[in-house]
């Protein structure tokens, strides 16, 4: 049996974009930092291999813009904000993350019939 | 702290594999620079490998998504005067070489065949198979320059046998002739060149550099893409200059 902690990693995958966008909603920022963010919010460690393709594709789209800044002590610093782009594909991810993760959660409130069938079988 | 061709020299493999993916896949020097500069930036924060961070170097590259498929023969405007120069410069060693010893530049079925033989292998190459297959399947590449080599040497040889002449006639003309075609050659070959490094912002330049290195890199990068188109007019100074001197 899992921990309720641990969860199947493309239930990740698939809401990575919106929480970037919100860690980036606030202030630019930079990779480390992003990852950091995630990682305080309980969503474990994202590499910088999973992070960087999907910023890279977000400029690609418009939705944010970079810039690279002198590092204090180290090399430079890539930051990443939002575009007005990227806002709008926030609030509209928001939304679409609401109106589906309610759904589930309705659905998966309650055992049901069927489920109390299935855990007595197993 | 290092900087980055300190942490590059360091990771050397990983660099090269990443940078050669990129550069395969049609991506602007300036690009690879930013993306590479970006995984050098992370793992001086995190103090891990890039392949602690990022993964396998081919699969990271791919997974930006820059890919844009090359076509064979995408290069055609660089190859072909490069193509013409090799051509002529058959033609104008082996004239050179009968003025040089006074006599006709004489040709006979065979050379004609190894040189057509060579042309026909080198256009293979060009237009049958793309840069990445030669890259990653070298056997290709050193096959077919073998191959172009062995029809070039043969055809030297041949030329030394008492077979039925094809051609017949006074060296100096086409020796003239074929020296003005050469200079047009490179000419042609250097300005593609030239030109195409200049649009595709080839030079692998950093973010973190200042404005005059990103200029002294690009100059630098413009002028060894040039290079090649100089090589043959200078092994045929040389071998001009050893065919006078043999005699």
């Amino acid at each position: 049996m899992t921990e309720p902690s641990e969860y199947p990693s493309e239930w990740l995958r698939g809401v990575l974009g919106p929480c970037v966008l919100q860690i980036l909603a606030d202030e630019a920022t930079y990779g480390y930092a992003i990852i950091g963010a995630l990682e305080a919010a309980g969503l474990g460690e994202i590499k910088g291999g999973t992070l960087y393709p999907l910023l890279t594709r977000f400029e690609k789209r418009g939705l944010v813009r970079t810039e690279w800044r002198a590092g204090e002590g180290g090399p430079g610093r890539k930051y990443f904000s939002l575009t007005p782009d990227g806002r709008a594909e926030l609030a509209q991810s928001r939304e679409q993350w609401k109106f589906f993760s309610d759904r589930v959660s309705a659905l998966l409130a309650e055992p049901t019939e069927q489920t109390d069938i299935a855990k007595e079988q197993s | 702290m290092s900087d980055l061709k300190q942490w590059s020299a360091t990771h050397k493999k990983w660099v090269d594999a990443f940078v050669i993916e990129l550069r395969l896949e049609g991506v602007y020097g300036a690009t690879i620079g930013d993306e590479l500069t970006t995984v050098f930036s992370h793992c001086e924060e995190t103090g891990e490998a890039p392949e602690q961070s990022f993964g396998a170097p081919k699969d990271y590259a791919r997974s930006l998504g820059y890919s844009v498929p090359e076509q064979p023969g995408e290069y055609v405007s660089i190859v072909l005067p490069m193509l013409l120069q090799v051509f002529i410069l058959f033609v104008f060693t082996y004239s050179m070489r009968a003025v040089a010893n006074a006599h006709n530049f004489m040709l006979n079925g065979v050379v004609l065949g190894c040189w057509a033989g060579s042309l026909v292998v080198i256009l293979a190459m060009i237009f049958g198979l793309r840069i990445r297959t030669l890259i990653e399947k070298p056997w290709t590449l050193i096959l077919g320059f073998i191959l172009a080599i062995g029809l070039g040497v043969s055809g030297a040889i041949a030329s030394q046998k008492d077979l039925p002449l094809i051609v017949n006639v006074p060296a100096m003309p086409v020796a003239v002739g074929s020296g003005v075609l050469l200079l047009v050659a490179t000419a042609w070959a250097v300005r593609s060149s030239y030109k195409t490094a200049k649009e595709d912002d080839d030079a692998l330049v950093s973010p973190l550099d200042s404005g005059q290195e990103q200029e002294r890199a690009k100059k630098s990068s413009t002028m060894v893409s040039v290079l090649p188109a100089l090589l043959i007019p200078l092994y045929t100074v040389i071998d001009t200059l050893i065919s006078f001197w043999m005699v």
